[in-house]
């Protein structure tokens, strides 16, 4: 376990990510340059900045979601680094199957496919049965206080704290080595949003290494280990602290 | 690519783990045993691929590889060649240039643009599907459902009735079409009941790869949304590659791993589905997705 603690699960190298918006202009936004960071397994992770300093595009690209246009981005998958800012679309595929859980700020509904099936869809990855899936995937609904009677519902009418307790539920589904976490947290009430850390820090117990954006101040306390603060449009480049002097 | 792996890395790295596009995988391709999903062998390799009509180009320099199992959209406006490139690659039509190979389970690896005309007909009648925009170019309208399910079933050379029978009854409740209309023709059923024969008449040989064009073009939203829904459960269920031609982008995001977009007969982007779809790059790609509402 000890050896465990100590590897490092994401190592992050002189990430650069733009945006050209060809239809307004062709304007250019440098969200972010020459960013390093890493994350050790059972380490949290917390990227904090003003809104806009590309903290989702970050996360994003650390899923392969974006693209980004210098750098690397090397995540331990079965005994060896990849780089999601290079690697071919089927090896991303591959690295997020077995390595990478992602919880977006929103669930994206799938028309007519029912809460627990989108659960058990995501559960079923690591080689599990089809049973065994829906059973994990009704026991971590359960616990995040969705109940039987919602289960066999596609989520589109569910609330919005319900809707993100599901996306939620989806990426705790398998225990992944990686857990990129997007404001989980944001639209939770007091209790599911207890449940919530607490899964987190099980994750983290189990060699999880996570990177989260938390607007919470009391989530991002009680799970973080480090503080990334993005740097502004015409800082320097990102520099790390302890979470000690976030406030 | 670069750099995949990290050299410097502090563990162990694993060998020869190169870019699965690259050149070299395409040699070993012929030489290893096709089994569909294990393998790294790339079940379609496209190498380019062009086709005129009248000395205009309607597709050209098309490349791409499709693995067992994978789900490839090709999007793109109207007259981009989508349908164009479709019917090169099941050869429907002959390509003017480039190459195609398949890696068979019977045939082994097989050039498909010349592959003499009883080859094609029998990987399209077990290997292959096909399934047309218009589910009345892909049925016989003049013959029950059943016997449009057991078309295929009986071109293999199966004769006992009662088992094509039972086999096309257990393919329309996959589909969700009721058992109790095994006997009427198809010319009579709604659009997405017609769409989902089609699909079924192809799936009843579990065929590896399906080419699609436009599957829920011409249907109402809901009815799309129940084909969608079978689609997605079947894809993952038979393991199919699909190469799926759709001018919708929500279709795509549902439907398929990686997306090819299309412009004047040219792939302008391509990449892993949501990649391409939340962070395009070229200026057609971007004013795809912002053209509508929400992929
Ligand atoms: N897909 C995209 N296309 C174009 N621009 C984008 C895209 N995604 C993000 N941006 C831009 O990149 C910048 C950073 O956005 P991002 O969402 O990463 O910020 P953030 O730090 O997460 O902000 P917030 O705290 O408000 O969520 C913004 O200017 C945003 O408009
Ligand atoms: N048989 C043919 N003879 C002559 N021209 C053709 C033929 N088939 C296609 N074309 C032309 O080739 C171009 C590409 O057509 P294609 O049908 O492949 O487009 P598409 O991308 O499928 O469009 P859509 O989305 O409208 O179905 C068009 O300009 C079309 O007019
Ligand atoms: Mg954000
Ligand atoms: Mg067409």
């Amino acid at each position: 376990m000890t050896t465990t603690m100590a590897l490092l699960r994401i190592r992050v190298q002189g990430l650069g990510k733009s945006f050209v918006l060809h239809h307004q202009g062709g304007v250019r936004i440098n969200v972010f340059q020459d960013l390093d960071l890493q994350v050790a397994a059972g380490e949290c992770l917390a990227l904090a900045g003003a809104s806009g300093t590309g903290k989702s595009s970050l996360l994003r690209s650390l899923y392969g979601n974006y693209k980004p246009d210098m750098g690397s981005i090397f995540v331990l998958h079965e005994n060896a680094y990849i780089d999601l800012a290079s690697a071919p679309p089927r090896w991303i595929q591959h690295v997020r199957r077995g390595t990478i859980a992602y919880v977006s700020q929103f669930l994206r509904v799938i028309p007519r496919v029912s809460a627990v099936d989108i659960v058990t869809e995501a559960a079923q990855f690591n080689g599990r049965s089809r049973d065994l899936a829906r059973q994990t995937a009704q026991a971590i609904l359960s616990r995040l206080n969705i109940g039987p009677h919602l289960w066999s519902l596609a989520p589109k009418t569910f609330s919005g704290g319900e809707q993100q307790r599901v996306n939620i539920a989806r990426g705790f589904a398998r225990e992944c080595p990686v857990l990129l976490l997007d404001e989980p947290t944001a639209s939770l009430d007091a209790e599911n949003r207890d449940v919530v850390i607490r899964m987190i820090l099980e994750a983290k117990a189990t060699g999880t290494a996570v990177v989260g954006i938390f607007h919470d101040e009391q989530v991002r306390s009680a799970v973080a280990d480090r503080i990334f603060t993005m740097p502004g449009q015409a800082d320097a480049p990102g520099k790390e602290r302890s979470p000690d002097c976030v406030c | 690519m670069s750099q995949l792996i990290n050299k410097e890395a502090p563990y162990p790295v694993v060998p020869e783990q190169s870019d699965p596009d690259a050149e070299t995988e395409r040699k070993t391709a012929s030489s290893k045993p096709c089994s569909p999903g294990v393998d790294d062998n790339p079940l379609l390799i496209v190498e380019d691929v062009g086709k005129s009509f009248n000395g205009t180009p309607a597709c050209r320099d098309i490349s791409f590889m499709l693995w067992p199992g994978e789900v490839l959209a090709i999007v793109g406006e109207s007259g981009s060649g989508k349908t164009t490139l479709l019917r090169c690659l099941s050869a429907g039509i002959r390509a003017d240039n480039g190459r195609t190979s398949y890696c068979s389970p019977t045939f082994g690896e097989m050039d498909v643009f010349t592959s003499p005309e009883h080859v094609l007909r029998q990987l399209h009648r077990t290997e292959w599907g096909l399934v047309h925009q218009n589910p009345r170019d892909g049925l016989r309208l003049g013959v029950s459902a059943g016997a449009n399910i057991g078309e295929r079933l009986m071109s293999l050379g199966q004769r006992n009735y009662g088992a094509i029978r039972d086999e096309a009854l257990t393919w329309m409740r996959k589909v969700e079409i009721n058992g109790d209309r095994i006997d009427d023709l198809p010319l009579h059923f709604s659009g997405g009941m017609q769409q989902r024969l089609q699909i079924a008449r192809n799936l009843v040989t579990k065929p590896r790869l399906m080419f699609m064009d436009e599957p829920t073009g011409g249907l109402d939203v809901s009815v799309q949304a129940r084909l969608l829904d079978l689609l997605r459960s079947l894809c993952s269920e038979l393991h199919l590659a699909v190469i799926l031609v759709t001018h919708d982008l929500g279709v795509a995001r549902l439907l398929a791993d990686r997306l090819l977009v299309m412009q004047c007969g040219r792939v302008v982007e391509s990449g892993l589905t949501d990649q391409v779809l939340d962070d395009p790059h070229h200026p057609y790609t971007q004013l795809l997705v912002a053209s509508i509402l929400e992929a």
